[in-house]
């Protein structure tokens, strides 16, 4: 189609616009499936009108055909004329999935081709099953009756305009025009009607001219001069509507009440972050993110270099004046890294319900597969962390809910006293330095004893083992790779793949995953996550005459030892602290340096760490410092390091490995 | 150097020429990086015994291996010696060397294939210069073990 328009240059924020009205919809209609409310319908048939603009301007017919389909099913919702049952969520749904896969290839540049199996046949289906068309009767002022209800209620809040465009005889893509008239008329406002109506706009179905109703924080002047922007038009006329008989005796033309927080409130969360006009918010790529992390991570270290250098020359030239002025102007430089560095992680936090947004939509639809009733929770969604641990925790909370669902609930006819319908609570918080994200279900629990013989009978364990284990590490088992307790391997879990790959996969982040339950009252995964990875706080330790370093998130106390306090039980060293047997690693040994290498060997220190409850003392020879540090992986060259998860440079500007507690935690206990 | 004359077949390329024991070895330049002194080098456990460990090359952290170690000499570290720091597949990678002599330039046609038994399969070739043999490091192969 021939256009004046270089659209390609759209096409970025034409997709990531496509994908938050995407999030709008799939949250409202789940909602709406639940609680209809008149503003919610309104909200999603909004999303979708958006979105169907858009893509026909963009010149995306497919994309712009299903999400017209949708907007007639979701029209004749709003006119009371159905309800949103189980089947139209589900089949609404199904087209946002098609709708997301199509915005997918069109970033791809493989555009919206799409192969219909059945889909629009199905939304017609339930338009065709619903009530016939009514038909719009006018209204006083002549405008068909529901705009003008629509107008007087809307100007009892705000002042309305109307701005009736005609159009250049030879305008090419009369749509379009249109189009664009919505969103400068919507710029810092709010489209309420027009005549005709939108649907008539969008498929060319008028002559010239236009009328738009809508409200807007903007003069009516400034309105017109954007409009007056669009090009191909032949007149435009802004002038204030006045509403033929109020409803509620409010004047035509209200005064202007304080409108700036009418539209905060109008504004939905969902649609934070984008480009409005007056909005005090800026888009920035990611990678410049990460390059600036970077940057900053440069900086960390050479502020811990400076510092060293100047103790060093603080220790050999004691008098000279300008050792103050280095200090001085060492400390401030160390503040101002701080402070940079604490703002560009908080720039680089996200809220989690990002992630957790995700779930509602997969809860219901396993839910509904496994014919459970299943209400789920979610606390905490606006808890802030950095994206490098965003982007991993999704995988992990996919497996531990579908466990949680798929396992942990019963089906609603076997819950006992419970209530049919099955709860399961996800909630995220800080403490400390960490996030901390915890999976509640009120299922049937995990039985331990079960899980015992299971693992015995799949050969994991030994009878031995199994009577010495305790209850926490028989329910540990499940994070054992091939163990698996579902009598039949469903589509849904079962395969015994899934909590080793989640464990591991949050310990490689640094993190911990700890399962409580009660048998017959529910289960709860708790997961503790760093809300970075770029910057630790380590505790630096010497081993053999090298410095390692020690995530002080898993450090739990630092110990001296005598030799004689470490004693050996079936052949391994132990040490018992306040009544608790600690067993010990030897770190020279873990790292494979002579055990008798300078140190006096009968005074050691040990750095108790821990992962969940259990707790494991590490030998090292001596107790350096702590240190902020800057995680940086290890050259492919020297691959996976058994016991080392990284490597960073310290302040004297010599590089140090950092150890993988939770790797030889895992590996020894 | 007079410029080589060059031939249809042959071209001639510029080396580094370091040293290790008595014997001198050349690297192609279009693979170093840069020079440096030889720093402090952090250990890696389990890593085999030439892979001396990481160094912190402005603010970045690279492994090295020691040739010395590589090629089975003796362990022994020389005021002179220095760091390479080469391009690999896998990234800048270090390599600790006696001495570095000098970069030169070699007539392709003065390079004949290495006499078995001389480095193994890490030299591709051994040139000839003033007397002395260089033997060309075939570095992937240098790196790979």
């Amino acid at each position: 189609m021939a256009t004046d328009l270089d659209m390609s240059q759209y096409l970025d924020l034409f997709v990531q616009e496509g994908e938050e009205q995407l999030e709008t919809l799939e949250r409202e209609l789940l909602l709406l499936e639940k609680a209809p409310t008149a503003e919610r319908i309104d909200l999603v048939f909004r999303a979708a009108h958006t979105l169907k603009g858009a893509a026909r301007a963009m010149d995306f017919s497919n994309l712009a055909s299903v999400t017209h389909e949708m907007e007639n099913v979701l029209d004749a919702v709003r006119g009371g004329k159905m309800i949103v049952s189980t089947p139209i969520a589900d089949a609404l749904l199904a087209c946002l999935d098609v709708l997301r896969t199509m915005l997918d290839a069109i970033q791809g540049g493989r555009g919206d081709a799409w192969q219909d199996d059945g889909l629009i046949g199905k939304l017609q289906g339930f338009l065709n099953g619903g009530a016939p068309e009514a038909v719009a009767t006018a209204g006083p002022s002549g405008l068909p009756q529901e705009i003008s209800d629509a107008l007087s209620v809307a100007s009892a809040e705000r002042p309305v305009f109307r701005a009736t465009v005609v159009l250049r005889e030879d305008c090419v893509m009369k749509f379009v025009r249109a189009f664009m008239a919505i969103q400068a008329v919507g710029e810092n406002g709010e489209l309420l009607a027009s005549i005709p109506d939108a649907a008539a706009l969008e498929d060319e179905a008028f002559e010239r001219e236009f009328t738009l109703f809508f409200h807007s924080d903007d003069e009516p002047e400034t309105v017109a001069k954007r409009l007056d922007k669009l090009g191909e038009i032949e007149s435009i006329q802004v002038a204030p509507h006045t509403a033929p008989k109020p409803l509620n005796e409010s004047p035509n033309v209200p005064a202007p009440v304080s409108p700036k927080a009418a539209t905060a409130e109008e504004e939905p969360a969902a649609e934070k972050g984008a480009p409005k006009g007056g909005s005090a918010t800026v888009r920035v790529d990611v990678a410049r993110l990460d390059e600036l992390m970077n940057l900053v991570g440069e900086l960390v270290i050479d502020r811990a270099r400076i510092s060293g250098i100047g103790a060093a020359l603080a220790a050999k030239y004691a008098l000279d004046e300008h050792l103050e002025a280095l200090a001085e102007t060492s400390g401030h430089l160390a503040r101002i890294t701080s402070d940079l560095q604490d703002g560009l992680m908080k720039t680089r936090m996200m809220p989690i319900e990002t992630v957790f947004n995700r779930f509602p939509r997969m809860v219901r639809d396993l839910a509904n597969k496994l014919g459970k009733e299943v209400e789920l929770e979610i606390v905490g969604g606006e808890t802030e962390l950095d994206r490098s641990v965003l982007e991993t925790i999704g995988d992990p909370l996919i497996h531990i809910l579908r466990n949680s669902i798929d396992h942990g609930l019963e089906p609603p006819y076997a819950r006992g006293g419970k209530s049919r319908q099955g709860r399961v609570v996800l909630s995220a918080r800080h403490q400390e330095n960490h996030i901390v994200i915890e999976i509640t279900d009120d299922g049937r629990g995990i039985d331990a004893e079960r899980l015992k013989t299971k693992a015995l009978s799949q050969g994991l364990i030994t009878q031995e083992v199994a009577e010495r284990m305790s209850e926490r590490d028989a329910l540990n088992l499940i994070f054992h790779s091939g163990f698996s307790t579902a009598a039949q391997v469903s589509e849904v879990s079962g395969r015994g793949v899934g909590m080793d790959i989640v464990r591991s996969n949050i310990q490689k982040l640094g993190g911990l995953i700890d399962v409580e339950t009660v048998l017959g009252q529910g289960t709860k995964f708790t997961l503790r996550l760093p809300l970075t990875l770029a910057i630790i706080r380590g505790l630096l330790v010497r081993v053999a005459g090298v410095v390692y370093v020690l995530p002080l998130g898993s450090v739990v106390e630092t110990l001296r030892v005598e030799n004689e306090q470490i004693q050996s039980v079936r052949g391994r060293e132990v040490v018992v602290i306040r009544g608790e047997t600690v067993p010990l690693v030897r770190l020279r040994r873990t790292f494979g340096r002579s055990l008798d290498e300078g140190v006096p060997a009968d005074v050691a220190y040990m750095v108790v760490v821990g992962l969940a409850d259990r707790r494991l003392g590490l030998v090292v020879d001596r107790l350096v410092g702590e240190q902020e540090v800057v995680i940086k992986s290890l050259n492919r060259f020297c691959g996976d390091v058994r016991g080392i998860s990284g490597a960073t440079i310290l302040g004297d500007g010599n590089v140090a490995l950092i150890v993988d507690v939770n790797g030889i935690v895992s590996e020894a206990v | 150097m007079a410029t080589a004359a060059v031939s249809d077949s042959v071209s001639s390329e510029q080396v580094v020429v370091f040293r290790l024991e008595a014997e001198r070895y050349g690297v192609d330049i279009f693979r170093v990086n840069e020079i440096i002194r030889l720093r402090e080098i952090t250990p890696i456990p389990h890593t085999p015994p030439h892979v001396r460990g990481l160094v912190n090359l402005r603010g970045k952290t690279i492994p090295v291996v020691d040739l010395r170690i590589r090629f089975s000499l003796a362990e022994e570290t020389t005021d002179k010696a220095r760091i390479i720091v080469v391009e690999s597949a896998n990234g800048q990678i270090g390599l600790v060397v006696d001495e570095v002599c000098e970069v030169c330039t070699l007539d392709g046609a003065g390079v004949e294939p290495p006499p078995s038994g001389v480095g193994g399969d890490c030299v591709r070739g051994v040139a000839r210069r003033e007397d002395r043999l260089i033997a060309l490091l075939d570095l992937d192969q240098t790196l790979e073990g």
